[in-house]
């Protein structure tokens, strides 16, 4: 099965109407080309990302079976 | 070392108890609170949400930093959920042997955490919700 789990933060989870979903990957997929499939212009934020809760870069490829979090910027504190 | 996160509130006696030891003759606390107005209009309350193993990981990190640049025993807590106005939303203790490094311990952990830990505010004022990103390159490096 080639699909991960995106999980969404803040604005992007309400974009995407959910916090957390299974996605069916497309060959040599990046995280970076992912996230400019799910989440379409003009709505786009920068984000970070992270694989099973580890900070990764946008030119990472997408593995199936893990966890991918999409990270927009943040503002604790 | 106390690094937390969640609804409850910052108990400032925690996180200082947290830090306090016969060695270490600073400790300073810095509260975050909630203002009631951002570019001029109200604010009701702030709603914040995190990515909770990675937000311990990077508390854990900036304790790291700071027991080494400074050598500061660091403790802390930021909410999740509602925050009222005029309520904590974090609350960091540092100790350390001497006052300059418990001054820069304390800002280097605000600062990194303001730029860098994975939690997000979403602010509710009259003409409804949206969520704010921090400034960046208000902080130090």
């Amino acid at each position: 099965m080639h699909a991960l789990t995106a999980t969404w933060f803040a604005q992007l989870a309400t974009i995407r109407g959910c916090r957390s979903e299974s996605v069916t990957l497309e060959s040599g997929e990046t995280l970076a080309a992912l996230y400019a499939r799910l989440i379409p212009e003009p709505r786009r934020v920068p984000v970070r990302f992270a694989v099973d809760d580890v900070w990764a870069t946008g030119d990472t490829p997408a593995r199936p079976g893990t966890v991918v979090l999409f990270l927009p910027p943040v503002g604790g504190g | 070392m106390s690094l937390s996160l969640g609804p409850e509130p910052v108990d400032p006696s925690a996180l200082i108890a947290a830090v306090a030891s016969p060695q270490r003759g600073a400790i300073l606390l810095f509260l975050g609170t909630t203002r009631d107005r951002f570019e001029g209009q109200a604010v009701l309350s702030l709603h914040y949400e995190a990515a909770d193993a990675m937000v311990r990981a990077e508390f854990a990190a900036i304790a790291a930093e700071c027991a080494e640049r400074f050598g500061a025993a660091v403790a802390v807590h930021h909410r999740t959920g509602t925050v009222g106005v005029g309520e904590a939303s974090v609350g960091i203790a540092v100790a350390t042997a001497h006052r300059a490094d418990a001054y820069a311990a304390s800002r280097h952990a605000i600062e990194r955490l303001k730029a860098d830990v994975p939690i997000w505010k979403e602010e509710h004022t009259t003409d409804g919700a949206s969520w704010k990103a921090n400034a960046p390159g208000r902080g130090e490096p």
